[in-house]
């Protein structure tokens, strides 16, 4: 029991919404943030030091030959073949040259990992979903406070609670493409969202989301720029809250039409 | 003989124009072949198939899709930039256009879009099933290459298959608002 722990595999398709008997026993629900702070990881990053970037702009050098090369019909191809080992050796000079140390990659990645524990953003989500379920729905939602993991939410049932939807953010991560030796990073976030019925505590409906970012900037870019970093975690919990509010509340999927 | 080439040119061009390959309300006038259309105007008129649709009776003839009233849709325009991660290309960088409680499948936009850009716009129905509010799922263009974040029950979000349209050119050569 108690709220989701943070985990790195997640489903990749979304289960049925709750139906209609289980909604309609949702008029009173309380909102649960996770007692945790998401865990945050940098992926596929900047290259660490002469060696990483080397090596990454040695094998950036070679492709980007053959694929130039490749428009240049047959024999271009043919030549990119014989020049792929120069562009590697030119990719890697240069990936040598411009990579950070890995000193300085691990400072920032830590000043990002600083700079996003620092924000409420459980409670931001739950506060979202609070506002968007109000606005959306009929139901009453009331807010818990994030003091501890429950084991019991049978209490609850006294004040008239019927559910508790746990709302955890189990990672936020920056993401960028593998192997390029400085790259754009784009914000993630992983949700899990768990429906418990007050009467015995069971699990009637979980699910688990991922908020990808479309925006990627350098993780220097993300640093420097403290409220565009702001800006997009507001976007991602609105989208996310969104969602978690469409599927456990609102959304009726279409009927299924008979294959032929 | 004249006339009978032309009914036969129609007759090609209509087998050849495959219906949209869409899950949720499909956009009318588009077509698989211009998944992203450049319209005329930067307010244009989008129009949507209503709902409930045929194949939604005719899929759940005594069900819930019998209990459905009030029936209103809601709207929702992104300006699209090109995805980070490649996924299809665009992605609703920013939601700019919003209308809900619409009371037919249609909508002309209210204020000038920017022109020249790209868009993704999405529609779903509104209505009450047995007293409740509900929602079906927003629209999203089923994608050529199916990607996780193309699946319309993908535990991605937002979805990358929104539908799409890019705004004409500016007479004066002026770039548009666009923000609602």
């Amino acid at each position: 029991m108690g709220c989701a722990r943070p985990t790195t595999s997640a489903p990749r398709l979304l289960p049925p919404p709750p139906g209609e008997i289980v909604r309609s026993s949702l008029t009173s629900v309380a909102l649960a943030p996770a007692p945790f702070s998401p865990k945050f990881d940098v992926v596929d990053g900047p290259a660490k030091g002469v060696g990483q970037g080397a090596a990454r702009g040695a094998l950036l050098g070679a492709v980007y030959t053959l694929g130039g090369g490749a428009f240049g019909g047959p024999i271009g191809l043919v030549a990119s073949v014989f020049l792929a080992p120069v562009g590697a050796v030119g990719g890697g000079i240069v990936g040598g040259m411009t990579a950070e140390s890995a000193a300085k990659v691990d400072e920032r990645v830590a000043a990002a990992a600083r700079s996003l524990s620092a924000r409420q953003i459980q409670e931001d989500l739950v506060n979202r979903v609070a506002v968007i379920g109000r606005e959306e729905t009929s139901s009453t939602f009331t807010l818990l406070a994030a003091a501890g993991e429950r084991a019991d939410y049978r209490a609850l049932v006294f004040d008239g609670v019927q559910a508790v939807l746990e709302i955890s953010v189990v990672e936020l991560s920056l993401r960028g493409r593998t192997g390029e030796i400085d790259p754009s990073l784009a914000l993630a976030m992983a949700v899990k969202t768990r429906l418990v019925r007050t009467d015995d505590d069971a699990e009637i409906y979980a699910n688990s989301l991922t908020y990808s970012g479309g925006q990627g900037r350098t993780l220097a870019e993300w640093l420097e720029a403290a409220e565009l970093l702001q800006d997009e975690l507001d976007r991602a919990c609105t989208i996310v809250a969104e969602k978690i509010v469409d599927e456990v509340f609102l959304l009726v999927p279409f009927p299924a039409r008979a294959k032929r | 003989m004249t006339r009978w080439l032309l009914l036969l040119a129609v007759l090609f061009l209509v087998a050849c124009a495959k219906p949209l390959d869409v899950a949720g309300l499909k956009p009318l006038s588009q077509t698989a072949d211009d998944q992203t259309p450049i319209l005329e105007s930067s307010q244009p008129a989008l129009r949507w198939e209503p709902f409930p649709r045929p194949a939604d009776l005719d899929a759940d003839p005594k069900g819930w899709v019998s209990r459905v009233s009030n029936v209103t849709y809601d709207l929702r325009i992104w300006r699209a930039e090109r995805d980070h991660f490649g996924h299809e290309d665009v992605y609703p960088a920013e939601l700019v256009y919003t209308r809900s409680a619409l009371s037919r499948p249609q909508h002309t936009v209210e204020s000038p879009l920017a022109s020249e850009t790209q868009y993704v716009w999405s529609v779903r129905a509104r209505f009450d099933l047995d007293g409740r509010t509900r929602v079906t799922p927003w629209g999203i263009l089923l994608l050529r290459a199916p990607t996780t974040l193309a699946d319309p029950r993908s535990t991605l979000v937002p979805p990358r298959g929104y539908y799409r349209f890019v705004t004409p050119r500016d007479p004066d050569g002026r770039t548009g608002g666009g923000s609602d």
